[in-house]
Protein backbone atom coordinates (compact mmCIF):
# COMPACT_ATOMS: atom_id res chain seq x y z
CA UNK A 1 0.00 0.00 0.00
CA UNK A 2 0.98 3.32 -0.88
CA UNK A 3 1.85 6.21 2.59
CA UNK A 4 -1.04 8.42 0.68
CA UNK A 5 -3.19 5.48 0.71
CA UNK A 6 -3.17 4.14 -3.00
CA UNK A 7 -1.50 1.30 -4.59
CA UNK A 8 2.13 1.46 -6.20
CA UNK A 9 2.66 -1.72 -7.49
CA UNK A 10 2.53 -2.06 -10.92
CA UNK A 11 0.04 -5.41 -11.48
CA UNK A 12 0.06 -5.44 -15.08
CA UNK A 13 3.75 -4.69 -15.05
CA UNK A 14 4.28 -7.87 -13.23
CA UNK A 15 2.30 -9.63 -14.95
CA UNK A 16 3.66 -8.95 -18.00
CA UNK A 17 6.91 -10.08 -16.52
CA UNK A 18 6.09 -13.17 -15.47
CA UNK A 19 7.91 -15.82 -17.33
CA UNK A 20 5.02 -17.68 -19.21
CA UNK A 21 4.99 -21.44 -19.42
CA UNK A 22 5.75 -23.05 -22.42
CA UNK A 23 4.17 -26.34 -23.29
CA UNK A 24 5.22 -28.62 -25.56
CA UNK A 25 2.82 -30.95 -28.47
CA UNK A 26 3.72 -34.20 -28.83
CA UNK A 27 5.64 -33.70 -32.05
CA UNK A 28 7.39 -30.46 -31.25
CA UNK A 29 8.87 -33.21 -27.52
CA UNK A 30 10.10 -35.43 -30.57
CA UNK A 31 11.81 -33.03 -32.49
CA UNK A 32 13.19 -31.57 -29.31
CA UNK A 33 13.86 -35.03 -28.40
CA UNK A 34 15.87 -35.38 -31.72
CA UNK A 35 17.64 -32.17 -32.04
CA UNK A 36 19.34 -32.96 -28.47
CA UNK A 37 20.07 -36.75 -29.24
CA UNK A 38 22.01 -35.76 -32.37
CA UNK A 39 23.69 -32.41 -31.16
CA UNK A 40 25.87 -30.55 -33.46
CA UNK A 41 24.77 -32.53 -36.45
CA UNK A 42 21.23 -31.75 -36.59
CA UNK A 43 19.25 -30.26 -39.71
CA UNK A 44 16.47 -31.44 -41.05
CA UNK A 45 17.45 -34.93 -43.14
CA UNK A 46 18.68 -36.34 -39.59
CA UNK A 47 16.09 -35.19 -37.42
CA UNK A 48 13.29 -36.20 -40.31
CA UNK A 49 15.12 -39.87 -40.36
CA UNK A 50 15.88 -39.97 -36.38
CA UNK A 51 12.28 -39.06 -35.73
CA UNK A 52 11.13 -41.94 -38.39
CA UNK A 53 12.97 -44.60 -37.41
CA UNK A 54 12.17 -44.10 -33.76
CA UNK A 55 8.75 -43.45 -33.99
CA UNK A 56 7.95 -45.64 -36.78
CA UNK A 57 5.97 -42.28 -38.39
CA UNK A 58 6.07 -41.16 -41.93
CA UNK A 59 7.16 -37.18 -41.39
CA UNK A 60 6.92 -35.02 -43.73
CA UNK A 61 10.19 -31.96 -43.79
CA UNK A 62 7.69 -29.31 -44.26
CA UNK A 63 6.12 -30.46 -41.15
CA UNK A 64 9.35 -30.94 -39.15
CA UNK A 65 10.70 -27.67 -40.50
CA UNK A 66 7.18 -25.77 -39.55
CA UNK A 67 7.40 -27.17 -36.16
CA UNK A 68 11.61 -26.31 -35.55
CA UNK A 69 10.74 -22.61 -36.47
CA UNK A 70 7.57 -22.62 -34.26
CA UNK A 71 10.24 -24.04 -31.73
CA UNK A 72 12.53 -21.14 -32.68
CA UNK A 73 9.97 -18.57 -31.80
CA UNK A 74 9.27 -19.62 -28.73
CA UNK A 75 12.94 -19.41 -27.78
CA UNK A 76 13.20 -23.47 -27.83
CA UNK A 77 15.88 -23.84 -30.51
CA UNK A 78 18.25 -21.30 -32.58
CA UNK A 79 19.85 -22.20 -36.16
CA UNK A 80 22.57 -21.30 -38.03
CA UNK A 81 23.45 -21.65 -41.83
CA UNK A 82 26.53 -24.35 -42.99
CA UNK A 83 28.28 -23.55 -46.22
CA UNK A 84 26.29 -24.32 -49.27
CA UNK A 85 27.09 -27.69 -51.20
CA UNK A 86 26.55 -28.71 -54.98
CA UNK A 87 24.75 -31.71 -54.02
CA UNK A 88 22.34 -30.00 -52.22
CA UNK A 89 22.25 -27.90 -55.08
CA UNK A 90 24.11 -24.87 -53.68
CA UNK A 91 22.07 -25.12 -50.61
CA UNK A 92 23.09 -24.47 -47.26
CA UNK A 93 22.58 -26.78 -44.24
CA UNK A 94 20.15 -24.92 -41.39
CA UNK A 95 21.73 -26.37 -38.22
CA UNK A 96 19.28 -26.43 -35.11
CA UNK A 97 20.31 -26.24 -31.63
CA UNK A 98 18.82 -26.65 -28.68
CA UNK A 99 18.69 -23.32 -26.04
CA UNK A 100 19.33 -23.56 -22.26
CA UNK A 101 15.09 -22.51 -22.39
CA UNK A 102 14.36 -25.28 -24.40
CA UNK A 103 16.52 -27.90 -22.43
CA UNK A 104 14.16 -26.60 -19.18
CA UNK A 105 11.59 -27.32 -20.87
CA UNK A 106 11.56 -30.49 -21.92
CA UNK A 107 13.03 -31.50 -18.35
CA UNK A 108 9.67 -29.73 -17.19
CA UNK A 109 7.15 -31.58 -19.84
CA UNK A 110 8.99 -34.97 -18.79
CA UNK A 111 8.19 -33.93 -15.43
CA UNK A 112 4.80 -33.43 -16.28
CA UNK A 113 4.46 -36.88 -18.23
CA UNK A 114 6.27 -38.85 -15.27
CA UNK A 115 4.17 -37.25 -12.38
CA UNK A 116 0.74 -38.17 -15.27
CA UNK A 117 1.69 -41.40 -15.74
CA UNK A 118 2.58 -42.41 -12.24
CA UNK A 119 -0.36 -44.64 -10.24
CA UNK A 120 -2.24 -45.19 -13.50
CA UNK A 121 -2.99 -49.50 -12.77
CA UNK A 122 -4.18 -49.32 -16.38
CA UNK A 123 -0.91 -48.85 -17.77
CA UNK A 124 1.12 -51.15 -15.65
CA UNK A 125 1.65 -55.00 -16.91
CA UNK A 126 1.89 -54.02 -20.55
CA UNK A 127 -1.26 -55.74 -21.14
CA UNK A 128 -3.93 -54.03 -23.16
CA UNK B 1 15.09 -32.88 -61.35
CA UNK B 2 16.89 -30.03 -61.96
CA UNK B 3 14.44 -28.29 -63.37
CA UNK B 4 11.59 -29.20 -60.82
CA UNK B 5 14.18 -27.98 -58.14
CA UNK B 6 14.48 -24.82 -59.23
CA UNK B 7 10.28 -24.36 -59.51
CA UNK B 8 10.76 -25.78 -55.77
CA UNK B 9 12.91 -23.06 -55.14
CA UNK B 10 10.87 -20.36 -56.88
CA UNK B 11 7.46 -21.65 -54.97
CA UNK B 12 9.45 -21.70 -51.40
CA UNK B 13 11.24 -17.83 -52.11
CA UNK B 14 7.84 -16.44 -53.21
CA UNK B 15 5.77 -17.99 -49.85
CA UNK B 16 8.38 -16.88 -47.54
CA UNK B 17 9.44 -20.95 -47.15
CA UNK B 18 12.83 -21.64 -45.77
CA UNK B 19 14.79 -22.52 -49.02
CA UNK B 20 17.21 -24.55 -46.57
CA UNK B 21 14.58 -27.43 -47.05
CA UNK B 22 14.62 -27.83 -50.78
CA UNK B 23 18.64 -28.76 -50.27
CA UNK B 24 17.12 -30.84 -47.81
CA UNK B 25 14.55 -32.47 -50.38
CA UNK B 26 17.52 -32.77 -53.31
CA UNK B 27 19.96 -34.26 -50.54
CA UNK B 28 17.01 -36.95 -49.99
CA UNK B 29 15.97 -37.44 -53.97
CA UNK B 30 20.59 -38.37 -53.99
CA UNK B 31 19.85 -40.96 -51.75
CA UNK B 32 17.28 -42.70 -54.00
CA UNK B 33 13.86 -41.23 -53.37
CA UNK B 34 11.51 -40.51 -55.88
CA UNK B 35 10.40 -37.57 -57.92
CA UNK B 36 6.95 -38.35 -56.72
CA UNK B 37 8.52 -38.19 -53.10
CA UNK B 38 9.94 -35.22 -53.97
CA UNK B 39 6.98 -33.51 -54.95
CA UNK B 40 4.62 -34.87 -52.40
CA UNK B 41 6.77 -33.10 -49.97
CA UNK B 42 6.73 -30.02 -51.41
CA UNK B 43 3.46 -29.86 -51.64
CA UNK B 44 2.59 -30.74 -47.79
CA UNK B 45 5.67 -27.77 -47.41
CA UNK B 46 4.02 -25.30 -49.43
CA UNK B 47 0.41 -25.94 -48.19
CA UNK B 48 1.78 -25.89 -44.61
CA UNK B 49 3.03 -22.41 -45.25
CA UNK B 50 0.07 -20.77 -46.70
CA UNK B 51 -1.99 -22.76 -43.94
CA UNK B 52 0.42 -20.66 -41.10
CA UNK B 53 0.14 -17.58 -43.13
CA UNK B 54 -3.68 -17.69 -42.73
CA UNK B 55 -3.96 -18.44 -39.17
CA UNK B 56 -1.36 -16.19 -38.19
CA UNK B 57 -2.85 -13.40 -40.65
CA UNK B 58 -6.88 -13.68 -40.71
CA UNK B 59 -7.55 -9.95 -41.23
CA UNK B 60 -4.84 -9.68 -44.64
CA UNK B 61 -6.68 -12.91 -45.68
CA UNK B 62 -9.88 -11.41 -45.59
CA UNK B 63 -9.31 -8.48 -46.95
CA UNK B 64 -7.51 -10.51 -49.63
CA UNK B 65 -10.86 -12.26 -50.42
CA UNK B 66 -12.44 -9.08 -50.38
CA UNK B 67 -10.41 -7.55 -52.51
CA UNK B 68 -10.60 -10.10 -55.08
CA UNK B 69 -14.20 -10.16 -54.90
CA UNK B 70 -14.53 -6.30 -54.79
CA UNK B 71 -12.96 -7.42 -58.22
CA UNK B 72 -14.86 -9.62 -59.82
CA UNK B 73 -18.23 -7.59 -59.06
CA UNK B 74 -16.50 -4.99 -61.13
CA UNK B 75 -15.74 -7.07 -63.68
CA UNK B 76 -19.74 -8.17 -63.77
CA UNK B 77 -21.24 -5.25 -64.07
CA UNK B 78 -19.08 -4.29 -66.99
CA UNK B 79 -19.74 -7.25 -68.21
CA UNK B 80 -23.77 -6.46 -67.87
CA UNK B 81 -23.16 -3.00 -69.45
CA UNK B 82 -21.18 -4.14 -72.29
CA UNK B 83 -21.94 -7.84 -73.52
CA UNK B 84 -25.01 -6.45 -75.27
CA UNK B 85 -22.45 -5.10 -77.84
CA UNK B 86 -20.79 -7.96 -78.51
CA UNK B 87 -21.69 -10.37 -81.45
CA UNK B 88 -23.98 -12.84 -80.38
CA UNK B 89 -22.51 -16.16 -80.58
CA UNK B 90 -23.83 -20.09 -80.05
CA UNK B 91 -22.83 -20.98 -76.58
CA UNK B 92 -20.73 -24.43 -77.97
CA UNK B 93 -19.37 -23.07 -80.98
CA UNK B 94 -15.41 -22.51 -81.17
CA UNK B 95 -15.41 -18.56 -81.69
CA UNK B 96 -18.00 -18.18 -78.65
CA UNK B 97 -15.75 -21.10 -76.88
CA UNK B 98 -12.59 -19.38 -76.87
CA UNK B 99 -14.25 -15.76 -76.48
CA UNK B 100 -16.12 -17.07 -73.48
CA UNK B 101 -12.22 -18.79 -72.13
CA UNK B 102 -10.59 -16.23 -73.14
CA UNK B 103 -12.43 -13.48 -70.88
CA UNK B 104 -12.77 -15.74 -67.94
CA UNK B 105 -8.72 -15.76 -68.06
CA UNK B 106 -8.04 -12.14 -68.83
CA UNK B 107 -10.30 -10.91 -65.91
CA UNK B 108 -9.52 -13.65 -63.58
CA UNK B 109 -5.50 -12.69 -63.91
CA UNK B 110 -6.50 -9.46 -63.66
CA UNK B 111 -8.12 -10.20 -60.21
CA UNK B 112 -5.26 -12.16 -58.80
CA UNK B 113 -2.57 -9.62 -60.01
CA UNK B 114 -4.16 -6.79 -58.13
CA UNK B 115 -4.91 -9.49 -55.16
CA UNK B 116 -1.17 -10.23 -55.07
CA UNK B 117 -0.24 -6.95 -55.59
CA UNK B 118 -2.06 -5.36 -52.93
CA UNK B 119 -0.89 -7.80 -50.09
CA UNK B 120 2.48 -7.43 -50.98
CA UNK B 121 3.55 -9.35 -47.20
CA UNK B 122 2.29 -13.07 -48.67
CA UNK B 123 1.34 -12.46 -52.03
CA UNK B 124 0.93 -15.95 -53.31
CA UNK B 125 -0.54 -17.25 -50.49
CA UNK B 126 -3.11 -14.72 -50.60
CA UNK B 127 -3.68 -15.39 -54.33
CA UNK B 128 -4.28 -19.13 -53.45
CA UNK B 129 -6.31 -18.56 -50.55
CA UNK B 130 -8.61 -16.18 -52.94
CA UNK B 131 -8.60 -19.02 -55.83
CA UNK B 132 -10.04 -21.28 -53.57
CA UNK B 133 -12.75 -18.94 -52.95
CA UNK B 134 -13.04 -18.35 -55.96
CA UNK B 135 -13.85 -21.44 -56.85
CA UNK B 136 -16.38 -22.13 -54.40
CA UNK B 137 -18.06 -18.74 -55.45
CA UNK B 138 -18.12 -20.36 -59.43
CA UNK B 139 -19.38 -23.88 -58.29
CA UNK B 140 -22.09 -21.62 -56.24
CA UNK B 141 -22.95 -19.32 -59.10
CA UNK B 142 -22.70 -22.05 -61.56
CA UNK B 143 -24.72 -24.96 -59.58
CA UNK B 144 -27.96 -24.16 -61.58
CA UNK B 145 -26.15 -24.95 -64.97
CA UNK B 146 -24.30 -28.04 -64.45
CA UNK B 147 -27.77 -29.13 -62.50
CA UNK B 148 -29.86 -28.60 -65.17
CA UNK B 149 -27.62 -28.65 -68.74
CA UNK B 150 -25.31 -31.25 -67.38
CA UNK B 151 -27.24 -33.43 -65.49
CA UNK B 152 -29.94 -32.91 -68.18
CA UNK B 153 -27.96 -33.76 -70.62
CA UNK B 154 -25.69 -36.71 -69.01
CA UNK B 155 -27.35 -39.30 -71.50
CA UNK B 156 -27.52 -36.90 -75.20
CA UNK B 157 -24.25 -36.32 -77.34
CA UNK B 158 -24.13 -32.80 -76.04
CA UNK B 159 -23.24 -33.68 -72.64
CA UNK B 160 -19.43 -33.76 -73.35
CA UNK B 161 -19.42 -30.37 -75.32
CA UNK B 162 -21.25 -28.55 -72.51
CA UNK B 163 -18.79 -30.64 -69.72
CA UNK B 164 -15.66 -29.56 -71.85
CA UNK B 165 -17.16 -26.16 -71.79
CA UNK B 166 -17.43 -26.06 -67.80
CA UNK B 167 -14.45 -27.89 -67.31
CA UNK B 168 -12.16 -25.57 -69.48
CA UNK B 169 -13.66 -22.11 -67.83
CA UNK B 170 -13.43 -23.75 -64.43
CA UNK B 171 -9.69 -24.33 -65.19
CA UNK B 172 -9.39 -20.56 -66.98
CA UNK B 173 -10.86 -19.55 -63.51
CA UNK B 174 -8.21 -21.25 -61.41
CA UNK B 175 -5.42 -20.98 -63.93
CA UNK B 176 -6.59 -17.06 -64.34
CA UNK B 177 -5.81 -16.33 -60.77
CA UNK B 178 -2.76 -18.30 -60.29
CA UNK B 179 -0.97 -16.85 -63.39
CA UNK B 180 -2.48 -12.96 -62.77
CA UNK B 181 -1.13 -13.83 -59.01
CA UNK B 182 2.46 -14.72 -60.51
CA UNK B 183 2.62 -12.15 -62.62
CA UNK B 184 1.84 -10.07 -59.91
CA UNK B 185 4.37 -11.21 -57.47
CA UNK B 186 8.15 -10.94 -55.89
CA UNK B 187 10.49 -13.18 -54.43
CA UNK B 188 10.26 -12.00 -50.93
CA UNK B 189 13.37 -9.80 -49.14
CA UNK B 190 15.69 -11.95 -47.74
CA UNK B 191 15.02 -11.00 -44.26
CA UNK B 192 11.31 -12.33 -44.83
CA UNK B 193 12.21 -15.02 -46.48
CA UNK B 194 14.85 -16.12 -44.12
CA UNK B 195 14.84 -14.41 -40.73
CA UNK B 196 17.24 -17.09 -39.07
CA UNK B 197 20.04 -16.44 -41.68
CA UNK B 198 22.30 -14.07 -39.93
Amino acid sequence: MHPAGGWDIDFFGIIEEMPKPTYLGEFELLVMLCVIRLGEGAYGVPISREIEQRTGRDVAFGTVYATLERLQKKGLVRSDLGDPTPERGGRAKRYFRVTSAGLRTVRETKQSLIGLWQGLRELQGGVA
Amino acid sequence: MRSSHAVAIWLFERLGLDVALTGDLLEECQRGRSAIWYWRQVLVAVWIGIWGVIRDHKALTLRAVATGFAMEYLFLFLWDKFSPLLPDRPMLSIDGWITNSSIILLTQATTGWVVSRTHRAHQLSMVFVFMICDLFWWAHRTFAFAGMVLMGSIDQPGFRPYLLWYLTNTLALAAGVIVGGILGSRPKRPSQADPKAA
